[in-house]
């Protein structure tokens, strides 16, 4: 029987070891860990918990609060992860045995190239498979989370599949929402929800073709896919500040507004023909034999 | 390869278009001239020329130029507003000189919102009369009436709109062009505000290209980066150009003169460097002075199946086909 009480969420840091492009928390994420917030209190019996950052796994103190969730009777625990360090086999086994049941894993893309530029972390799309295999070797059950770009909403089918055939038990699309890195550059990040849209019956069709669970935005299509989620978590509400230009291969003097535009334009009721035509095209009036403009 | 060649005939024009990138000048094209460029073209080997401007169809000279292109071999192609060949008899005597294949220019169904553009009132019902006339006309001479739209602040939410109504109205109509505004030269420097977001056209774009698509009707994007339509790159100019390896050359009745065009990319945001379609996307043109580099979004599809699209394509039946050989 499913539990219909809310998750609850234990933030463990902003600290993280990807710079996603969408990440809600900013730069919070880089800045260099400090002491974590202590918000666990005591945990209740039949809780279902979900440990969540910035990224848990970076926090030394998520194996102990685990297990103390465990053995205070939680009845779920749950740690939302890019799940990096668990590539590491004692790693996954130490969070098995602390009691964890299933992680929330973020992938961002069907193929290297485009998870690691919504990362921003060369090689983490590598770790993030190997973690999972690793994971489910040591027992752990696991959904994977997506944020839905401009760069990987096209792909949401592939990455559905590459999600089942990597083990998951469900899917959840959240949308980019306009808060820390991603209102800096929205334009960039935040796709037309109208076009994605568009893509979304194909994506339900092949999760249930699949038997995967699937949350779409905030709402589950299948109830039991609920359990692998923890949300979005802390997000960062400082007003977004103004997008930093952003530098191009434009020079200068590309950008700069030509002067005195209306120039160009000359009105005039006589119109040249004739001789003065062949100033402005002077190849194509050169005598036979001479090389033509071009 | 269908290289094409751009003769401006005249460059005034009987429309004061808040975006045009090619305003007035003193010059007009003579029938020598003309011919020595079209002679430049044959000898190119060019599949085509375009007439434009400027408003090409106030230039008396446009029946003796197109006779002479077409005894050269070139398809003759003409890029107007419509206001004269909304007068039958000159569209006939265009007809009947073998030009037999026309790029309306209108910019909105919308007939405020044309008129504004155009800045002549009435300009939307002239454009309309030059369809309904070459509509008839398609039923005695092989005519492939296309239509031209610059993508623009003003008609930036309503593209898709505007195919559904041209399409109802005139099932003749074999193809469509939409052109980003050129913010470089001409009046859209002035007229600032009429530059688009690509985030605001890139909605009613995408759902005007399918709706084309699936009308068995086929279409041209020009100065539109791929990010802003991934799902028929296929059909960029830019990147048609660059994947064929097509030239354009344009003689501008100004002091440019001769411009033969063999790059088609323009400037790329540093996320550019990412995208799975860098090589054959053209870009942003006119970067950072008017368009937003930030704008743009890698992209992660098969770059392979775009180029294989292209090259398996034929723009010379493409782009000539009569309205009589449409649905």
């Amino acid at each position: 029987m499913l539990s219909t009480a809310p998750m609850r969420t234990i933030f463990l840091g902003f600290a993280c070891n990807n710079h996603c492009a969408f990440c809600s928390q900013g730069e919070q994420g880089a800045a260099p860990p400090g002491p974590a917030p202590q918000r666990e209190g005591s945990f209740a019996r039949g809780e279902d918990v979900a440990f969540v950052g910035g990224e848990p796994t970076l926090s030394e103190r998520l194996l102990s609060a685990a297990a103390d969730a465990k053995k205070a009777g939680a009845r779920w625990v749950l740690v939302q992860t890019n799940a990096r360090r668990l590539c590491y086999p004692d790693y996954a086994r130490a969070l098995r045995a602390a009691g964890v049941d299933a992680l929330d894993v973020s992938l961002q893309g069907s193929t290297p190239a485009m998870h690691d530029y919504h990362t921003e972390v060369p090689g983490s799309m590598a770790q993030t498979v190997a973690g999972v295999r690793r994971a489910r070797e040591a027992g752990l059950r696991f959904g994977v989370s997506t944020v839905v770009t401009r760069s990987n909403f096209r792909h949401l089918v592939e990455i559905a599949r590459l999600a089942r055939s990597l083990g998951a038990e469900a899917l959840s699309l959240a949308e980019a929402a306009p808060y820390g890195r991603a209102a800096r550059s929205r334009d960039r990040v935040i796709p037309a929800p109208e076009l994605v849209a568009d893509v979304i019956p194909a994506v339900s069709r092949e999760s249930a073709r699949l038997g995967l669970g699937l949350r779409l935005f905030g709402r589950s299509a299948s109830p039991a896919a609920d359990r692998f989620f923890a949300g979005l978590g802390e997000r960062n509400e400082t007003p977004a500040l103004p997008a930093a230009p952003a530098p191009s291969r434009a020079t200068d003097e590309e950008r700069a507004p030509k002067p005195n535009p209306g120039l160009g334009e000359r009105r005039v009721r006589e119109k040249i023909s004739g001789p003065a035509l062949a100033a402005i095209f002077p190849k194509l009036f050169a005598p036979e034999g001479t090389e033509t403009n071009g | 390869m269908a290289n094409i060649g751009y003769m401006q005939d005249v460059r005034h024009c009987n429309q004061y278009c808040r975006f045009c990138s090619h305003p007035e000048t003193e010059y007009m094209l003579d029938v020598e001239t003309a011919k020595k460029q079209i002679d430049d073209f044959a000898r190119r080997e060019y599949f085509g020329i375009i007439l434009t401007g400027g408003e090409p169809s106030l230039s008396p000279n446009i029946p003796e130029i197109t006779r002479y292109a077409v005894s050269r071999g070139l398809h003759v192609r003409m890029i107007t507003n419509g206001s004269k060949i909304a007068e039958m008899p000159i569209a006939r005597s265009f007809a009947e000189a073998g030009l037999h294949h026309y790029h309306i220019s209108i910019h909105s169904c919308r007939p405020e919102v044309e008129d504004y553009l155009t800045g002549v009132k009435g300009s939307f019902e002239k454009a309309a009369q030059a369809l309904a006339n070459l509509s008839l006309l398609a039923k005695e001479f092989p005519i492939a009436i296309n239509i031209n739209t610059v993508i623009n602040a003003d008609n930036a939410d309503h593209l898709d709109e505007n195919v559904r109504y041209f399409i109802g109205k005139f099932p003749e109509i074999s193809h469509f062009v939409w052109n980003n505004l050129d913010p470089s030269m001409g009046r859209a420097e002035t007229n600032r505000d009429t530059a688009p977001r690509h985030r605001n056209f890139e909605v009613s774009l995408n759902r005007a290209m399918r709706f084309v698509h699936a009308s068995g009707r086929t279409f041209r994007v020009e100065r539109v980066p791929l990010c802003f339509m991934t799902e028929f790159a296929h059909c960029s100019t830019e990147t048609r150009k660059i994947i064929k390896s097509e030239e354009r050359t344009v003689h501008f009745l100004d002091e440019k003169g001769t411009i033969r065009q063999t790059d088609f990319r323009h400037l790329k945001a540093p996320a550019c460097g990412l995208c799975s379609l860098d090589d054959i996307c053209g870009g942003i043109f006119d970067i950072g002075s008017f368009y937003d580099p930030a704008e743009l979004a890698p992209l992660f599809v098969d770059k392979e199946a775009i180029v294989r699209k292209v090259l398996s394509e034929d723009d010379h039946a493409t782009l000539a086909q009569p309205a009589a050989a449409n649905p």
